[in-house]
């Protein structure tokens, strides 16, 4: 098994919706995530507070707020933990965000069979 | 039989010299049957070997071994009666050794995902899933029987192992061509015009990204193998313009191997052969395309005597049994365009305007310029040059950066009487890249005009 995390994306400036829509938007997320619960593919997940309530650090410094302005901000990822990237890019592939006008990244997380390993680790 | 090291050196008799010539004959023999299992059963080789070490590098490295030991065992003892099997055993023995050996040698990278069974054996994930429920739509008795054949087939995984998505498109030409051909990093790196480090590079990379994303090696579930199926045939379709160039000939091999793999897998899909059909057509005429100093020749000046008509008819059978069957994809417009061209024995009977309806109907899939330059090379020859000049120039913009276009304007401006503007679309053809045996032939020509 592997696991990946699913970073989830937004622009930046995309304009507020208005609460009805943003109220069906968040039924298909809960929607889809009890599907991966079921599934038994999802180890967790979690929507992200807005950009704005980030608290930067640095090694000198403390910031309200992020860093960097960019153009896609994350708002929420998932853990998925499947057999490999085929079957993790078809659960990404349904995140509702996709025709939200957002997109999804799906990235490997090292595994037990990966560098650093132990040694007794299972084949 | 007689075996080296029994006869006694010295010995009166012995014949040094005729005894040497005949090694060497032997020697070379070998040589020639080994580099023919080189170009025949490296990839399968190799794929029976990365089932049991799931590395893609120690597994090249043992397939190489074996390849070197036979040139030696096979001198000393004959060649086998099955080499592809003969490689295969040893290659998997040294990759059992390695394996003992260096257990950590293997743990620098995740292994590769290499499930023994068919996907849709496996347990539950919901891609798998999916593609079980798809099947069950189709009918489940036909599609688990299909999914037995395909799991024999290890080379079939590294064909879609190499050709998958999320590898970048130029990697998977380079994947395709090292782990399922088994040409050297020189050659790739030749036949795609850039440097041997930077072919390197790419390949470590790509064969990274493998690892580290755990992209599988398996043949796709029947959820997914038709869009799978699309990419494979995508990159082939590279191999094929490239190994259209003169020296390409190794490239152009590993494309029908790779299309005859996919045509047992799949017997009747339209686009695998229309595909296979194009590249058949390819190595039909491949003796012609270039004349002894490498200059392209233009297909109304190749020798249709000299064409391979067993390919042609092949190729020509494989258009017509998928058109019957209602195919109107891509790859088989093309290739019922290049059987179209193909077939007839003489330049004078193809039926050009056939071949300006295949084009219609291919720029209805892909609306791009290259397909516009061809159905203008078409329409010169059913309607004129006239009529082609006129379409052409609203191509000139897109397309003043590709050779090829150059060139066909500078024939069609010949054949209409406009010699000056033909010379000076020539000069524009020479600034423009492109491979040696073309520019060699351009500057005659502008000599000559």
């Amino acid at each position: 098994m592997a696991r990946y995390t699913v970073f989830m994306y937004k622009k930046s400036d995309a304009p507020e919706v208005d609460p009805e829509t943003l109220a069906a938007q968040l039924a298909e997320h809960d929607a889809y995530a009890r599907e991966m619960l079921e599934e038994g593919v999802m180890i967790f997940g979690s929507p992200l507070e807005d950009h704005d309530a980030t608290t930067s650090i640095r090694a000198d410094s403390l910031v309200d707020g992020p860093f960097v302005e960019i153009n896609e901000v994350i708002v929420g990822f998932y853990v998925l933990e499947v057999p490999d990237l085929d079957a993790a890019v078809a659960i990404a592939r349904r995140n509702p965000i996709l025709h939200q006008g957002g997109g999804v990244e799906v990235r490997p997380m090292p595994g037990d069979d990966g560098p650093g390993a132990a040694e007794d680790a299972p084949a | 039989m007689s075996r080296p090291g029994t006869g006694r050196p010295g010995t009166p008799g012995s014949g040094g010299a005729p005894r040497g010539a005949a090694a060497a004959a032997r020697e070379a023999e070998v040589a020639d049957t080994v580099a023919a299992a080189h170009r025949g059963h490296w990839g399968s080789v190799l794929a029976a070997t990365v089932g049991l070490t799931r590395d893609l590098d120690l597994a090249e490295d043992c397939v190489q071994e074996a390849f070197v030991q036979a040139l030696t065992a096979w001198r000393e003892d004959g060649v086998p009666g099955s080499p592809g099997g003969w490689l295969a055993t040893t290659a998997r023995r040294r990759a059992l050794d390695a394996l003992r050996r260096g257990e950590t040698l293997r743990r620098k990278l995740p292994l590769l995902i290499w499930d023994e069974a068919a996907p849709a054996d496996e347990a539950a994930p919901s891609a798998e899933a999916a593609s079980v429920a798809e099947a069950d739509e189709a009918g489940p008795a036909r599609i688990a029987d299909e999914e037995r054949a395909v799991v024999r087939d290890e080379q079939l995984r590294l064909i879609f192992l190499a050709a998958h998505p999320a590898l970048a498109p130029e990697a998977r030409i380079a994947l395709t061509l090292r782990l399922v051909a088994g040409l050297t990093t020189a050659q790739i790196a030749a036949a795609f015009l850039v440097g041997e480090a930077t072919m390197a590079a790419r390949l470590t990379r790509a064969k990274k990204r493998i690892v580290l994303s755990r992209i599988p090696c398996r043949v796709p579930g029947a959820g997914e193998i038709d869009a799978r199926l699309v990419d494979v045939l995508d990159v082939v379709s590279v191999l094929l313009a490239t190994g259209e160039r003169a020296g390409g000939e190794d490239v152009l091999h590993a494309a029908v191997r790779i299309l005859e793999v996919l045509a047992e897998l799949r017997p009747r899909h339209p686009e695998v052969q229309g595909l296979l059909a194009q590249a058949l057509l390819l190595q039909a005429r491949a003796a012609t395309r270039h004349d002894a100093r490498g200059r392209p020749v233009a297909l109304a000046q190749q020798d249709r005597g000299a064409w391979d008509r067993g390919l042609v008819q092949r190729a020509d059978a494989l258009v017509i049994g998928a058109l019957a069957r209602g195919g109107r994809g891509p790859y088989l417009l093309q290739g019922a365009i290049a059987a179209a061209v193909a077939v007839p024995a003489r330049h004078e009977d193809v039926d050009w305007d056939e071949v300006v309806a295949l084009y219609d109907a291919l720029l209805a899939h892909w609306p791009t310029a290259i397909v516009r330059l061809g159905r203008i090379v078409a329409l010169g020859e059913a309607r004129g040059a006239a009529a082609a000049l006129a379409q052409l120039e609203t191509l000139g913009a897109e397309l003043d950066e590709h050779r090829p276009f150059h060139v066909i304007r500078a024939e069609l401006l010949g054949r209409i009487g406009a010699h000056e503007e033909a010379a000076e679309a020539l000069r524009t053809a020479l600034e423009r890249r492109g491979p040696e045996g073309e520019s060699a032939l351009l500057r005659e020509l502008v000599r000559g005009a």
